[in-house]
């Protein structure tokens, strides 16, 4: 009985609960080795991390944008909605040319990227505040950035379109106007 | 006190027996209306909070949704659970062993360590000075008092657990219980061991919060904040369950008299469990800057699914304990008569069988699927995580923990129920909602709606994201729900309340009580001290 004290509660297993037992063990070790097999058909998250801090990177994120926003025909620079103060659009430089820098700052997601299908792209990400959360949408794919964290993915766009970066990590808020539920940036792939 | 003092203190049960050392039942007593009393302030949170997410009604402005996401996930995570099992071990040490519960003036302190930390938790979450959500992520800042409510109410836990196992030691060296423990005890043994490195995490992580929120330490590391609080935060639900595995075989043997076939699987089950559960705690940490993938794989699999194989036992040899027990009454047609006659009108019962499916297999499954390495990039940080938590958490563990209560009730805190025919269905409204709202939640999620967030129709964002419409069902589907299970709440917290104040007391014979067994040697020398 459960409540009192056994007599003797060290019995052999009989045969139903052996063969219950193997079940649950031989399926454990496939649940396990399930993960291990990532690393060959590169389905892993990134670990390429290094050290920043938020000045730093948003230094290096505002030269970043001054080199490769995109500037229209009289030379002015591009905005996501062509507004002065709207997010910069910027053309990111694919893998062979240069890296790419995504700051993370509450409430906003810079620059909006404009990548081209089936390049490849080194993105450099982290905070310059609060921790935040990258969202790709609607591919529902999410990932930390966090401050003092320069978090570096590879990504290959393999199809063409507008791309939506929702945070996912609450990151406080202020008025009815503005906070973490207002943080979306934007990826736009072109071919 | 000499054990002659403590003799006369004790009280048996006229249902079972049990010896009740009175002023543990106090502290019974105490911490189990604490319990309930905080169950009731994060329960309205809830159902406000889903109210909000419900797109049709968006209820909360934003700032109290936020506020009361914080306190939502407090009361219920920490303070509900926590001073139940508080509870618990005090029943489980001194009521199941009949023996005296040394240090009552040390529980009652360890318990204003609590209540005191909970209130100033509270107060400073509604004043609105801890926006922090729950996990209160650095560089997020809340008030100090926040840390420190935390952190006292942290303190007060850790000595009950240390108080729990000098309870045992005493039982065992005073002569009160002899030989292996109850499979019960044992089980909250397990939730004790956990509960102590836990909280030792607990500490690793809020301590240092405490003290940046002061300004002695200048910088918290963010990524070791969330390795040391997940340590805490995530093992806390891994006490949750071997707290509720244990009353799951108090639960079959008290509605159907099942005892379990092979107490040699249960213990390893247990062993299991703390040899493994640790090890999971990374899995909040997955896609995460800074960590390896081998570290991630070997952290997030529980030790090889050692944890994962306790819990498949678990799941083996309960209903075997009770097919077992029906069958030996007679229910012996076909292979099913055991179940179809099993006592489905007691809440015990029906609590037992619906928290076992909805935590065992619905929250179980979805909990491996989020905890793989490479499928946790698909569903971190949206509504499909607390999917999950919420069907093991509130449909697994709250779910047990009431069912619990209804027994709690005549047999310990010595009341008549009122209103008991409405908790025999209380278990399956409360089931029922919760299974609609962590469905919701959990497709909402897939489709990508993120979790604690005030607004997915994205009205005041510069850039308007354009979701699968089916989302927005889905988290209809939710505020539904949630009503569905504050309903089942509000009828057991009704039940629970008006019968702790107001039923009718059932009488007990004072009786004195002192240790059957011979005293050990060594303590033999200290008798008429201790």
């Amino acid at each position: 009985m459960p409540l009192s004290t056994p007599k003797n509660w060290w019995q052999p297993f009989n045969k139903e609960e052996r063969i219950w037992l193997y079940i649950s063990i031989l399926w454990g070790i496939i649940m396990f080795v399930m993960m291990p097999l990532g690393h060959f058909w590169n389905q892993n998250v990134s670990s390429e991390t290094y050290k920043t801090n938020p000045e730093e990177f948003g230094q290096i994120a505002q030269k970043f944008i001054d080199r490769y926003q995109r500037k229209d025909a009289k030379g002015v620079p591009v905005t996501h909605n062509g507004k002065p103060q709207g997010i910069p659009l910027v053309d990111a430089p694919s893998k062979e040319t240069g890296d790419v820098f995504l700051v993370a700052q509450a409430w906003q997601f810079r620059p909006v990227l404009v990548m081209k299908k089936n390049k490849t792209y080194r993105i450099h990400m982290s905070s310059l505040d609060y921790q935040h959360g990258f969202s790709l949408q609607p591919q529902n794919l999410n990932l930390q950035i966090l401050p003092y964290y320069d978090f570096v993915i590879t990504m290959s766009p393999n199809e063409t379109g507008k791309f939506f970066l929702i945070c996912n990590e609450y990151c406080m808020f202020a008025g009815e106007k503005f906070g973490h539920d207002s943080m979306v940036g934007q990826v736009i792939v072109e071919d | 006190m000499s054990i002659a003092d403590v003799t006369n203190q004790f009280r048996t049960c006229p249902t079972t027996g049990l010896h009740v050392h009175l002023p543990a039942q106090r502290l019974i007593w105490i911490n189990a209306v604490s319990a309930v009393v905080f169950l009731l302030v994060g329960g309205v949170m809830a159902i406000l909070i889903a109210l909000t997410r419900w797109p049709a009604v968006h209820l909360l402005p934003q700032d109290l949704f936020y506020r009361f996401i914080t306190a939502h996930g407090i009361n219920m995570l920490v303070f509900w659970i926590v001073f139940f099992e508080m509870a618990g071990i005090i029943f489980a040490a001194q009521t199941i062993l009949g023996s005296r519960y040394p240090g009552i003036k040390f529980g009652w302190f360890n318990y204003i360590l609590m209540i005191s930390g909970a209130i100033m938790v509270e107060v400073v979450v509604f004043m609105g000075k801890a926006d922090v959500m729950f996990t209160a992520y650095p560089p997020l800042k809340a008030n100090p008092v926040f840390y420190l409510g935390i952190i006292l109410f942290a303190v007060g836990a850790l000595f009950n657990c240390f108080q729990f196992i000098y309870a045992l030691i005493i039982a065992k060296r005073e002569g009160w219980h002899k030989g292996s423990l109850p499979l019960f005890t044992y089980g909250i043994l397990t939730a004790v061991i956990i509960a102590i490195f836990t909280l030792v995490s607990g500490a690793a992580a809020f301590i240092p919060a405490f003290l940046w929120s002061i300004g002695v330490i200048p910088h918290i590391d963010p990524e070791y904040y969330r390795i040391a609080f997940w340590g805490f935060g995530h093992s806390a639900q891994q006490i949750n369950l071997a707290a509720m595995v244990a009353i799951w075989y108090m639960l079959a043997n008290l509605t159907t008299g099942a005892q379990p076939v092979n107490q040699r699987m249960c213990r390893w089950a247990f062993v299991l469990y703390l040899l493994g559960i640790n090890l999971g705690s990374i899995h909040h940490n997955l896609v995460d800057p800074g960590l390896s993938a081998t570290y991630r794989i070997f952290n997030t699999s529980y030790l090889f699914y050692a944890a994962t194989i306790g819990s498949m036992i678990h799941a083996f040899s309960i209903p075997a304990a009770v097919e077992t027990a029906q069958r030996a009454k007679g229910f012996t047609r076909g292979l099913f008569q055991w179940l179809t006659n099993a006592p489905w009108g007691q809440p015990g019962f029906s609590g037992l069988v619906l928290s076992m499916v909805i935590f065992g297999f619905f929250g179980g499954v979805t909990g491996i699927i989020l905890s793989v390495e490479q499928l946790n990039m698909l569903s971190h940080n949206n509504l499909r995580v607390p999917g999950h938590f919420h069907m093991t958490v509130v449909g697994g563990t709250s779910l047990a923990f009431m069912a619990l209560t209804y027994y709690v009730i005549p047999l310990v805190l010595q009341r008549k129920l009122i209103g008991a025919k409405w908790a025999k269905y209380q278990p399956y409204i409360f089931a029922i909602g919760v299974m609609m709202f962590s469905t919701g939640m959990h497709f909402a999620g897939v489709m990508g709606a993120p979790r604690r967030h005030w607004d997915v129709t994205f009205q005041n964002a510069v850039i308007q994201v354009p979701f699968d419409p089916a989302m927005y069902t889905f988290l209809g589907l939710v505020g539904v729900g949630a009503v569905v299970a504050f309903t089942g709440l509000l009828i057991f917290i009704g039940i629970a309340v008006l019968s702790v104040f107001f039923g009718e007391k059932i009488p007990s014979k004072m009786e004195p009580h002192s240790p059957p067994h011979e005293v050990l040697p060594a303590a033999a020398i200290a008798k008429g001290t201790v």
